[in-house]
């Protein structure tokens, strides 16, 4: 059975940007897939949906992550009952032939990693989805402060996780 | 300083969403005749070979279908319960 154009529309316009927020979030392909399609059969059962929404992006980010952050307690409570904590995270950042970037994007994925949630969706939703702060605020339902200030704990950190790489590359 | 930085952060371009997903996404988000599906999601294709973060947990649809009341098709079904029962009503009889 064929999809309708509008759902491969939404997908071709905003996976991408889905995909990269939740890979960020959720650290585990598997998840991201899990997420992504859980939220375009909503999206296909439910046209709806969609009606009114000024900011299509910006509905669709937060629809992922409510549903990433949903996941996260859930799996992390799965993860204190089987003790799985130590997986290999699926890899954030394209490959570089360049071994300097390379290197420098494997810490970056890691120093990511290490944020809390909450840091890392502002951080991401800032750096790499270029949004204001006014959106992000609006995305992740929280106060414009909340925002800032995320944003620039998240930021403090990885600057000091990554100085020294970034001072050799620079 | 700052500013740099973040340049430098932003620069660094994100995977790419694997090809091969827009197929299969799509078509589990199709539209689909009422009935063919339990909770709409049990026929839909899953990745479990990608690394899912565990093995031994049951499915997410069976965990929210059971917290929601729908378990019985993924739980022990309503035949085994009513086994039970009827052993217990024998039991009481007896005694």
């Amino acid at each position: 059975m064929s999809s309708s154009p509008n759902i491969e529309r939404l997908y071709d316009d905003h996976a991408p940007a889905l995909f990269a927020f939740l890979l960020n979030l959720l650290r585990n392909e598997a998840d991201t897939y899990d997420v992504m399609q859980d939220l375009f059969i909503k999206l296909g059962s439910r046209p709806a949906l969609l009606a009114g929404v000024r900011d299509e992006r910006g509905f669709l980010l937060r629809l992922a992550h409510n549903a990433a952050i949903d996941l996260i307690r859930r799996r992390g409570a799965r993860e204190r009952n089987y003790n799985q904590l130590a997986r290999e995270p699926a890899p954030l950042f394209a490959q570089s032939a360049d071994p300097d970037e390379r290197v420098f994007r494997e810490k970056l994925a890691e120093a990511l990693g290490e944020l809390p949630a909450d840091q890392r969706a502002v951080v991401h939703l800032k750096l790499w989805e270029k949004l204001t702060f006014e959106a992000i605020a609006e995305t992740l339902a929280i106060p414009l402060n909340t925002a800032a200030s995320r944003y620039r704990y998240g930021l403090d950190k990885l600057r000091d996780r990554l100085r020294p790489l970034y001072d050799e590359i620079k | 300083m700052n500013a740099d930085f973040e340049k430098q952060l932003q620069s660094q371009p994100m995977r790419e969403l694997p090809r091969d997903w827009r197929a299969e996404i799509l078509a589990a988000a199709a539209p689909r005749p009422s009935g063919h599906t339990m909770n709409g999601r049990a026929a839909l294709p899953r990745r479990p070979e990608l690394g899912r973060s565990s093995s031994f947990a049951l499915p997410d649809y069976a965990i929210s279908g059971l917290i929601r009341g729908e378990g019985s098709s993924t739980w022990p079904s309503l035949r085994a319960w009513a086994g039970l029962a009827a052993a217990w009503v024998v039991i009481f009889l007896l005694h």
